[in-house]
């Protein structure tokens, strides 16, 4: 395989990952945030190494904004119009 | 609790005051939209710092004719403010909003907030309507009687809110000095002193020039008249559909040769392999395939918002109610309903103003048979390829097609609602209640807006779900035999293996495989058909041809009709299943909802294809 | 004013285009949401309505104007209202 035909199953590659986290992300977003903790959380152990709590950090979700104020339903998402 | 940082300001008033114009006007774009604790009310909330450089949290509040609640979203309102909400803190300010042309009963609303004791200030909102009507309110006399700052609002113009934001000010000054309790008493008011109040007030403050503006009651002899009334609804719903064909035409010729520009350059500029085609056969030709459509979509919203904005509306539900209710649906449904032509989603929110669980279901159930935006450029599509552009009369055969899947739709919802209540055997009382407020021009700067974000939420959706599923989608066709046959692709398999189910129908491959993204957003539909037959092209040449003509030589009229009736029943579209689980909170109904949907969708189809069929369509 | 020439009737019952006074709003069942709202939206006593218009199929719903608004209700809520006709007396405005 030549390094052109390569090259550009490389970005198809990069295109079909991103789509399928955006689909994912938007058609079932608690799901995916629940898979984001459970991957993030083996790895911010306090026994693992430095970059893989990095890591860990990077894959947890941002924690939900107003979680106190509006009981952290899934109602932010919800025009979608 | 005053915090520091912002201080908290709570938006209250009736329905239609204006209430929502103003806290856009004050908060711009930044807001946040959620939802209170456990239930399924909106909440709004935006901020918004004054000239003076404090920070204010205003919380836009549900409208509310009284603090005596009759439904959800007053119940909201009215615990909120006084503080009693769980995990909502008191408001620091209530801004109570007034309509200036209809005090008579605003007044009242604010009466009763000022029972509640708690910092307040009365935004009268609307000055300008009133002015033009001959209206005069003594805003320094009313003030003087109620105790609390009184300001004017035009929530229409940009800077109609500044006197409210330096009030405002002057009262976060004041906010922790000892203050003394408003009102008469320590309990709610009665109906009877409220309407005492408020009449001594009006006698005050307010100059009437006559009963009610001129206009409104011309108007309203003819709008509401039996059969004038009737007529001019069906009249105007009818031209709508014409203009969209009649005026979208050219726009939708100049996307369609730029869509073809842009396909032609990618495919030679870019080197030969997967690339070009994903670029190519997926993107350009699945996106393009959608963007085309948008002058249709939004010369059909310019109408309903311009119908919203004139406050025509609440007549059309006066009209229809009869109609609606011997179908099981009350007047109040009207609203969600209407909503549910531009997206099923709000408009099944927009039934939580519904008083009657029974009723409330029955619309959440039949909203998605409205024929929602997204289906719009599946209609366009089938439409300008099967039906002829010719005119029957005055009027444009295409055009009429669309009014008559739109009419089929509601018919639909009709006759389902109208089983509902035969099965339920409701022998409930329907409210109705309805305020019909008054006519109004459209302001061409709110419909502009209204028009912007239309266009911006259709081109983001566009450029996020359905060029990511197109994306998908090409991947699937174009594995794992590298554009040969496209039939023995991935999704050529799938599709051929679903054609056993949907043959009867008349189906082909290419159609079913393009229902499964259509699952995420309908339109997607036609984004994946441009795809899969762009790689199903034989040449370059034919490759480069638009869709319709693809599928005119390719599909039979019987094929098209079949899928024309699919959806206007499939509930081709999670998001709205998922909406109404939310607004349930039951998986049963999202089950039986799912499942009536596509079983009509699945006979109403095979009775078109057949019937076709025999009919020589085939 | 003479009370010979006053007239209590339900709203319902009102003929179009003539006005009209409220005398009071009755509960047709204990508890009547739908009366007690019809109180809070301005049909108390005193204040002047009159029914505009009627929808096309069975005369339902009205189109009944109370002070300064308009609203449509169905025969079933007007019922509930009393009115007094021949009151020559205006409601100041």
């Amino acid at each position: 395989m030549d390094t052109g035909l390569l090259a550009q199953y490389v970005v198809i590659g990069l295109a079909v990952v991103l789509s399928a986290a955006f689909v994912m992300q938007k058609q079932f977003p608690s799901g995916v945030r629940r898979a984001r903790i459970a991957c993030a959380l083996p790895l911010v152990r306090e026994n693992r190494s430095a970059w893989l709590r990095r890591l860990g950090q990077w894959l947890a979700p941002a924690p939900r904004a107003g979680e106190g104020a509006c009981g952290g339903c899934n109602g932010c998402d919800t025009n979608k119009s | 609790m005053s915090n520091a940082s912002a201080i908290r300001l709570a938006l209250v008033g009736n329905p239609n005051c204006g209430k929502t114009a103003l806290f856009n006007l004050l908060t711009g774009s930044r807001q946040k939209v959620a939802n209170y604790a456990g239930v399924t009310v909106e909440r709004k909330e935006g901020r918004f710092h004054a000239p003076s450089g404090r920070h204010y949290a205003l919380l836009d509040l549900p409208g509310a004719y009284s603090l005596h609640a009759a439904s959800l979203d007053e119940a909201i309102t009215r615990d909120l403010c006084r503080g009693f909400y769980p995990g909502e803190p008191a408001p620091d300010v209530i801004v109570c909003v007034v309509d200036a042309t209809n005090l008579r009963l605003h007044l009242r609303f604010a009466l009763e907030v000022r029972e509640l004791g708690k910092p307040m200030v009365v935004a009268v909102n609307m000055m300008d309507a009133a002015r033009r009507r001959g209206i005069e309110v003594d805003l320094a006399a009313l003030e003087r009687e109620l105790g609390v700052p009184v300001v004017p609002t035009i929530a229409v113009r940009r800077d109609g809110a500044r006197e409210l934001v330096a009030r405002l000010d002057a009262v976060a000054e004041t906010l922790h000095e000892p203050r003394t309790h408003l009102g008469s008493g320590d309990g709610a008011l009665e109906p009877e002193a409220l309407h005492a109040e408020t009449c001594r007030l009006l006698s005050l403050a307010v100059t009437m020039p006559r009963r009610t503006a001129e206009v409104d009651d011309a108007l309203d002899r003819w709008l509401l008249h039996p059969v004038f009334g009737l007529l001019s609804l069906a009249i105007v719903m009818f031209l709508i559909f014409q203009a969209v064909y009649a005026w979208a035409t050219p726009l939708m010729d100049l996307i369609d040769a730029g869509t073809a520009t842009l396909g032609e350059w990618a495919a030679t500029t870019l080197p030969q392999g997967p690339l070009n085609s994903l670029v190519v056969d997926g993107i350009i030709a699945g996106v393009g395939g959608v963007i085309v459509f948008l002058p249709q979509i939004l010369i059909l919203f310019a109408f309903i918002l311009a119908l919203e904005e004139s406050g025509y509306l609440p007549r059309a539900a006066f009209l229809l109610d009869k109609l609606m209710a011997s179908a099981g649906l009350s007047g109040r449904s009207f609203i969600p309903l209407l909503s549910s032509f531009a997206c099923a989603i709000p408009g099944i929110m927009a039934t939580r103003s519904i008083q009657d669980p029974r009723d409330r279901l029955a619309t959440i159930i039949v909203a998605p048979l409205m024929t929602c935006s997204a289906r719009l450029p599946v209609y366009a599509l089938l439409i300008g390829a099967f039906i002829p552009q010719q005119k029957v009369g005055l009027f444009n055969l295409q055009g009429v097609v669309l009014f008559a899947l739109y009419a089929a739709g509601i018919v639909s919802a009709l006759a389902v609602a109208w089983v509902m209540k035969k099965w339920r055997r409701d022998k409930n009382e329907h409210a109705l209640l309805l305020e019909l407020p008054s006519y109004r021009l459209p302001h061409p700067r709110d419909l502009a807006l209204g028009l912007w974000e239309r266009a911006a939420i259709f081109l983001k959706r566009v450029g996020g779900i359905i060029l990511a599923l197109t994306v998908l989608l090409w991947v699937l066709l174009y594995f794992p035999n590298g554009g040969g046959d496209v039939t023995q692709s991935f999704a050529g398999q799938i599709g051929r293996a679903m054609t056993t189910v949907f043959s009867p129908i008349g189906f082909n491959w290419q159609i079913c495989i393009a229902l499964i993204p259509g699952l995420a957003a309908r339109e997607v539909a036609v984004s994946s058909l441009a795809t899969v037959y762009a790689l199903s092209a034989a040449d370059d040449a034919a490759a480069a041809q638009a869709l319709t003509p693809l599928i005119t030589h390719d599909w039979s009229l019987a094929t098209a009709l079949s899928l024309l009736v699919w959806y206007i029943y499939a509930p081709q579209c999670i998001s709205t299943l998922a909406t109404i689980k939310r607004e349930t909170q039951s998986w049963k109904q999202v089950g039986m909802s799912a499942g009536y949907l596509f079983g009509l969708a699945y006979l109403a189809s095979l009775i078109t294809y057949q019937v076709a069929v025999v009919l020589g369509a085939g | 004013m003479p009370a010979a020439g006053r007239t209590i009737l339900k709203l319902s019952e009102l003929p179009r285009r003539i006005a009209a006074t409220v005398e009071r709003v009755e509960d047709q069942m204990p508890n009547d949401a739908i009366a007690r709202r019809l109180r809070e939206l301005g049909f108390v006593r005193g204040e002047r309505v009159e029914v505009m218009a009627a929808g096309p199929v069975a005369a339902e719903p009205l189109l009944v104007q109370i002070g300064f608004t308009r609203f449509a209700l169905r025969r079933s809520e007007a019922a509930r209202v009393r009115v007094i006709t021949g009151n020559s007396a205006e409601v100041p405005a």
